[in-house]
């Protein structure tokens, strides 16, 4: 059975720190041709935004193409909880990827304002625009300026993604 | 997601949005008028931050990519779009630079705002 691990660096800032072939096979391809897809992360001391959102889509991409996956957790607690809070095994799981390690009990949310979520319309994009709007604006250090323009940005990039990804796992 | 960040001198805001999509090139070229104009992704994706370019082919969208493109354009503030091999990236002393990436499967754009 043809199978893929894809181990990510100590220190994983983005996803050009992958080694070797696998930085760019695509689970979009006809010819991808894995069945059992593992992404290890559990040598990850650090990781960024990035990194986090390649984890996410490439294993939904993989789960689209009917082949099996499975992340490892970072075995590094402050890593894991990171991913914990922000949300990533949660919607992981929630497309049957199999979610292997510990600290999955752990979170720490004072950092988040908006977790990993889940939209697939303009109506679903802005009720999260508008759940950031609110949270934000119980933020007295940030100001109206800056309140503004994440709300817009996130707004607008939400749009972009229900309009024109035309995607089946949505955004 | 959005979150506080303190990675990078001072805190900042990460706003990040991600799809699953086609991409942004692929998207582009469904445009009969865009159609086989962009050779590289790093390309469509330069492209699609212009005034008045829109994934829709109406000349009177395409105003909100170009308005976050133009909204970051203040010190400090930095903006990545990453789509297939291609990405950009807008630097906080306001340089865009478009290059080839490694893989992402989809559209991520990254925008992280000082606060």
């Amino acid at each position: 059975m043809p199978t893929l691990t894809i181990t990510a660096p100590k220190r994983f800032g983005h996803a050009g720190l992958l080694s070797g072939n696998t930085r760019n096979i695509d689970p979009r391809d006809a010819g991808f041709g894995f069945e059992e897809v593992t992404i290890d992360l559990r040598q990850c001391v650090a990781i960024r935004p990035t990194p986090t959102l390649w984890c996410l889509i490439f294993a939904l991409q993989v789960m689209k193409s009917g082949a099996s996956c499975q992340l490892l957790v970072p075995e590094e607690p402050r890593a894991a909880i990171y991913l914990n809070s922000i949300g990533l095994f949660r919607c992981l799981e929630e497309f049957d990827v199999s979610i292997i390690g510990e600290h999955l009990d752990r979170t720490n949310h004072y950092q988040i304002i908006l977790s990993l979520t889940k939209f697939s319309s303009d109506f679903d994009a802005e009720e999260v625009t508008n759940v950031i709007y609110e949270r934000l604006d119980e933020l007295k250090l940030i100001t109206s300026n800056i309140k503004s323009t994440i709300t817009e940005t996130f707004g607008e990039l939400a749009n972009n993604a229900t309009q024109h990804a035309n995607s089946s796992i949505a955004s | 997601m959005i979150h506080f960040d303190n990675y990078t001198t001072g805190q900042s805001i990460v706003c990040a949005v991600a799809d699953a999509g086609v991409g942004i090139r692929t998207s582009s070229e469904r445009i009969p008028e865009y159609a086989r104009r962009f050779p590289y992704d790093w390309v469509a994706i330069e492209y699609a931050t212009h005034e008045r370019i829109s994934g829709t082919g109406d000349g009177q969208r395409g105003i909100g990519s170009y308005g976050v493109t133009e909204d970051m354009l203040v010190e400090g503030r930095q903006l990545l779009i990453h789509s297939g091999v291609g990405m950009m990236n807008m630097t906080q002393n306001l340089q865009r630079r478009t290059a080839r990436a490694k893989l992402f499967p989809g559209v991520l754009i990254v925008a992280s705002i000082p606060c």
